[in-house]
């Protein structure tokens, strides 16, 4: 009830406090010429934020957080293992190849131990599945012309070892770093890494390899 | 009279007509207190584990920061001494996701508790799971299929047994139901 008149007096006290300008039809115009532009101005924005011309502080927050890179480890497959990788390799960076799925697996619930040449399997909800492996670093990861997971994706991992695979209880919705729900140390809102085995009497037949080229070479 | 002179004319009778509407007697709501009703509380732990696989994950509603925060043995966890890897879904968990579910919409729920659940897409709750509002989420069941049915039955004030064990228990197609 009393927004009404509240608010035409505030525009007719900001229409006074404009400058005063020769015509009445000028002044007219000026103001519906401006007021006509916010709306163009605003998208034209909201598009440049879009496109990443505009910083991202939530985002950049998120890749500061990481920290920098190891430098005995050069970018690409074999590095920052256990970090969740799609902050960097996702949509909103541009640099680095975007990964609908991505992670590291480790031997045992305890120890970071990385194993290599686990098979990491996905079934989507509409069937669609695909596997990959880890490398020495115990990273995996699945390029978006690869697999395009319908969510929600279930996720299983399994070695040579192993005569089972480890099936993740709960499908995966709209993560795509398996770190962001699946880091140390485990607790309220945390999985605890990624393992393959938690039985200590297996642990010794899962074999540990050292690393190769192929490893460090981006598929 | 001069531009100046109308100008202030026009700004102290708007100012005027916004002063006199604002005064008069402003209608108090009643003081006694609203009981809103809600679904039972009594058997929600079939519908939170329902929920749990689809809703609650630690990428979806199972993270603080959400509007609808909603707690599981798989998902968010109330307590420190508690992990998402292990355990079974606590009775003060079951507590808190069914006090959030109340909470989102608490009088449009009363709404439709009321008329006895009809036209459940009057909750947000329901369309969003549905997807035929935008969620980030996605679509999550489709009318009557399991969750949608544990959800909207108990929002009826009956709790569908099977269809909430069944959606507390989607797995990939071609694996074996756990």
């Amino acid at each position: 009830m009393c927004a009404f008149p509240l608010s035409l007096s505030c525009f007719a006290i900001v229409l006074r406090m404009w400058p005063p300008l020769p015509a009445r039809s000028m002044l007219v115009t000026s103001r519906l010429v401006t007021v006509f532009w916010i709306p163009p101005i605003m998208v034209a924005i909201g598009g440049l934020s879009t496109c990443g011309l505009l910083p991202d502080p939530l985002h950049d927050a998120e890749v500061a957080v990481l920290g920098p890179e190891d430098p005995a480890v050069p970018q690409g497959p074999l590095h920052r293992p256990g970090q969740p990788c799609a902050v960097c390799h996702g949509p909103y960076d541009d640099d680095a190849p975007s990964f609908p799925m991505a992670g590291t697996v480790y031997r045992d619930p305890v120890e970071k131990i990385p194993v290599a040449d686990v098979v990491v399997a996905f079934v989507d909800s509409a069937g669609k599945t695909f596997t990959t492996t880890t490398n020495c670093a115990g990273n995996f990861y699945v390029k978006a012309n690869e697999f395009s997971p319908k969510p929600p994706t279930w996720v299983s991992v399994q070695t040579t070892a192993m005569p089972f695979p480890f099936k993740m209880e709960s499908p995966i919705h709209r993560e795509a770093s398996c770190a962001k729900c699946h880091f140390d140390p485990e607790g309220p809102s945390s999985a605890g890494h990624i393992f393959v085995a938690d039985d200590p009497t297996t642990f010794a037949s899962i074999a540990l390899r050292a690393c190769l080229p192929a490893d460090g070479v981006v598929r | 009279m001069t531009t100046d002179g109308r100008y202030r004319w026009l700004v102290f009778g708007c100012a005027a007509g916004a002063i006199m509407s604002c005064t008069g007697e402003i209608n108090q709501p009643d003081s006694t207190n609203v009981i809103l009703q809600a679904p039972p509380r009594v058997g929600f732990e079939k519908v939170a584990d329902a929920m749990q696989p689809s809703c609650g994950t630690l990428d979806c509603h199972g993270q603080v920061g959400r509007n609808l925060r909603l707690y599981g043995a798989r998902g968010l966890r109330m307590s420190a001494m508690e992990t998402s890897a292990e355990g079974v879904t606590q009775p003060p968990e079951y507590d808190a996701t069914y006090a959030a579910v109340l909470a989102l919409e608490p009088e449009m729920l009363d709404t439709v508790v009321r008329q006895g659940g009809a036209q459940p897409e009057r909750l947000t709750l329901v369309r969003k799971g549905r997807g035929t509002e935008r969620h980030k989420g996605g679509s999550l069941m489709i009318p009557n299929d399991h969750l949608d049915r544990c959800i909207v039955e108990w929002i009826k004030g009956n709790i569908p047994v099977d269809a909430c064990q069944a959606a507390a228990m989607i797995t990939a197609p071609g694996w074996a139901t756990p």
